[in-house]
């Protein structure tokens, strides 16, 4: 197998995950580049030009709400799950356990 | 203009969105914010050089741009199944029939000998124009209906598995025999139209062609008899036509259809019986050494009325058997399968 098409099972694996993981740490409000850096010191990394564009969908499909505030003399867009977010994460939380335990029973 | 200004404007000419100048500022935002997390682990004041770096792992701004439209495709992947069949259809059938008409256009206009090989290359220039102008204007019409909002739901409402009314009952029974290749359905088509159109309407060109004093002459060698046949082939060629529309719009054989295909094919071989015993298909013309040419012309004609018969029949003894099988539930040997195309 390529390299190429070894990365792109893995980019697949992890677009499912990436979700997840961005709704789970946005239960307090952040801006863009703090959350990179979260999820980069949890062990998941995720390049700007995956999250931004992901951040604006969940924003649109009305998972996340957003504002502009200016911190240190710098304007930052913060981003916070919305009530529907809210109401979602705990229910993904759920299936994700799922999947997990029926995976590790498959792969064991 | 520094070198972040000058990103983000080029950025901004690939967004086509309400939102650009909203992403504009994100983006100066974050680079902002990585230049300073930059700058405090070197140590050192941020320089043109790492902004210049810092840009260059953000990536080109084509490609963040395109990152906010994930939907760019041109027909997406509901739409792309119909584009391509009706591609497939249109195309052949179009390259058939301009080829048709433009050897047509060329044979009646008598041309010099060093006509027909501008003639040909022009042919052959216009078919493709052709064929290019039908490819856009397909594309463009699935582009817009893309785009349209609503169009593609109502389309493709019967695919999506949320329609609650679909039911896989439905479905209609299908077996490997009962399905058809469309380009050779497509093929068959054209070339009964072709057919229909040569002995309707120029029948003159079957006939030996020749060239005397630089000048191509053709002599029709159809005979009478030929044509008191013609009503009855023209019903044979209309009915294997309206089958063909019918099977590509049912998209598999049935029943109904094998039972038609069987009654054209029986009245084919009737046809060809008669046409075997009645007087001879071509005649020859005046003026040409009668003897061993019209043996020789009546010959070919009469044999290749007896391969067409025999095959014929081989091919509707195999639909009997293939009618039999199916209702009793088993399938045709892959041997005889290439038989049963009528």
């Amino acid at each position: 197998m390529t390299n190429e098409s070894y990365e792109n099972f893995i980019l697949e694996l992890r677009r499912g995950v990436i979700v997840l993981a961005v709704l789970s740490r946005l239960e307090q409000e952040q801006y863009g580049y703090s959350l990179i850096n979260g999820l980069k010191e949890a062990g998941l990394e995720i390049d700007q030009g995956t999250l931004y564009p992901l951040l604006r969908r969940l924003e649109s499909q009305g998972l996340l709400q957003s504002n502009w505030r200016i911190e240190a003399d710098r304007p930052r867009r913060y981003y916070v799950l919305s009530e529907e977010g809210r109401q979602l994460l705990p229910r993904l939380k759920e299936e994700w356990t799922g999947i997990v335990s029926i995976m590790n029973r498959m792969l064991a | 203009m520094n070198f972040i200004d000058r990103y983000i404007t080029a950025v901004g000419k690939h967004l086509f969105t309400r939102k650009r100048s909203d992403i504009q500022n994100e983006i100066r935002s974050t680079l902002e914010d990585m230049l300073e997390d930059r700058s405090r682990k070197e140590g050192r004041e941020p320089d043109e050089e790492m902004i210049v770096s810092l840009i260059k792992e953000f990536g080109r701004p084509e490609k963040v741009a395109a990152a906010y439209s994930p939907d760019n495709h041109l027909i997406g992947d509901q739409f792309y199944p119909i584009y391509l069949l009706i591609l497939k259809i249109v195309l052949p059938v179009l390259a058939v029939v301009l080829l048709i008409t433009s050897l047509f256009g060329l044979l009646v206009s008598n041309p010099q000998p060093d006509e027909i090989l501008v003639g040909v290359g022009k042919m052959f220039l216009e078919m493709l124009g052709a064929v290019i102008s039908a490819v856009g204007a397909i594309t463009i019409t699935f582009a817009i209906l893309e785009r349209i909002p609503g169009i593609k739901s109502e389309f493709t409402k019967e695919w999506n598995n949320e329609d609650k009314d679909w039911n896989p009952r439905h479905l209609p029974e299908a077996r490997e025999a009962e399905r058809f290749s469309i380009s050779n359905l497509v093929f068959d088509m054209v070339f009964t139209i072709a057919l229909l159109v040569i002995f309707n309407f120029v029948p003159e060109i079957v006939g030996i062609t020749s060239l005397s004093d630089g000048v191509w002459t053709t002599i029709p060698l159809l005979s009478d008899a030929f044509f008191t046949y013609l009503p009855f082939l023209n019903i044979l060629w209309g009915l294997s036509i309206l089958l063909d529309v019918a099977l590509l719009s049912r998209g598999q054989w049935e029943t109904w259809s094998r039972l038609t295909s069987l009654l054209a094919r029986c009245m084919a071989i009737a046809m060809a019986g008669v046409m075997l015993g009645g007087p001879s298909l071509v005649n020859v013309p005046i003026g040409m050494d009668v003897g061993s040419l019209n043996n020789l012309l009546e010959v070919i004609s009469r044999q290749a009325v007896v391969v067409i018969l025999l095959l014929t029949i081989l091919s509707n003894l195999v639909t009997v058997l293939r009618l039999i099988m199916r209702l009793t539930g088993r399938n045709l040997p892959p041997a005889l399968v290439k038989f049963a195309h009528p």
